[in-house]
């Protein structure tokens, strides 16, 4: 699978995409902010986006809302350390695919892709 | 781990304990060692924000707007961050007189899962939906992180104010985390008066 990290924490993208490629999926240079995020998605087409949820300038709900009007096709997730039920509303709302919590092990990360993936 | 005799502090502390217990146990499943809270101490207002020595540390600052704006300052002293680092990752960065980016952004990234496990009690207890800002990692001796924290724009005196210092266990090592929060009064009453730690 095509997966893209948007994460402006490099070291937290970073280990995202170590653990993304070790299961064996394609993963593009990280993107750190919402423009960056939206130049990379119409260059390499990712089947999968996570998207960090506190970037700064516009964040990740704003992202989550572009990406669906943008590329309707590509599923995006949140990865976030915000625990909130009200964030995770608005993110099913925005049409966000799931929510992947910080930290998280390998095996979530398994789980977590399959459970995208299906649905 | 100590037990508050005042009222206040001992709301702030068992707050603390809820938050801290919450990201102990979730880093200790991510993370190459196993971490533990040995103590958690809470000082309420005044004393609070009374500034902590010249030791070399590293502070990481949040702001969360709104109509019950809350700030909240994690520092970490610069000796502790190779046992976060060992214990986080299996291994410590090599040692330099200041922190390298590689620790600056390890330390913003414990600071976030232990301060989004204290605003996830916070928003839980008022009932509202609270999103951090960035994290904003500063180095410097902790007297001058603490008084850039106590200059920044939106706190005022009459903010209700707690320091809440954790000594967590991790790997070989202890690390020790002063979290000071501070927020409106109105936001203080809410989180104190909501069938919480009061």
């Amino acid at each position: 699978m095509k997966i893209l990290v948007v994460d402006d924490n490099l070291l937290a993208a970073v280990i995202l995409r170590t653990a993304l490629e070790s299961l064996g999926h394609e993963v593009a240079e990280p993107a750190q902010d919402y423009e960056t995020a939206l130049d990379a998605c119409r260059k390499s087409a990712p089947d999968l986006v996570f998207v960090d949820l506190v970037m700064p300038g516009r964040d990740g709900l704003e992202l989550l809302a572009a990406l669906r009007g943008e590329f309707p096709a590509t599923k995006a997730a949140v990865v976030t350390a915000v625990d909130q039920p009200g964030v995770d509303a608005r993110i099913r709302e925005l049409g966000g695919a799931g929510v992947l919590r910080k930290p998280f092990t390998m095996s979530e990360l398994r789980t977590f892709i399959e459970t995208v993936v299906k649905a | 781990m100590r037990k508050e005799k005042n009222t206040a502090a001992g709301a702030w502390h068992e707050l603390a304990s809820e938050a801290v217990t919450r990201s102990v146990a979730k880093l200790s499943r991510i993370s190459a060692g196993s971490w533990a809270i040995k103590d958690i101490e809470a000082v309420v207002s005044a004393e609070a924000l009374r500034a902590p020595g010249e030791e070399p540390g590293a502070g990481v600052i949040f702001t969360v707007a709104g109509p019950g704006s809350l700030r909240a300052l994690l520092t970490f002293r610069a000796r502790d961050v190779e046992a976060v680092s060992r214990c986080f990752l299996g291994y410590s960065f090599v040692k330099m007189s200041s922190m390298n980016k590689a620790e600056e952004l390890l330390v913003s990234e414990v600071g976030n899962i232990l301060f989004n496990s204290f605003l996830s009690v916070i928003s839980a207890r008022v009932g509202e939906v609270m999103l951090p800002s960035v994290p904003h990692c500063i180095q410097g001796g902790l007297d001058i992180i603490d008084t850039a924290f106590r200059g920044s724009p939106g706190l005022t005196p009459g903010d209700a104010a707690a320091r809440l210092r954790l000594t967590l266990s991790c790997k070989d090592g202890e690390a020790e985390c002063s979290v000071l929060l501070a927020m409106e009064r109105e936001l203080f009453s809410r989180l104190f008066t909501s069938g919480g730690a009061s």
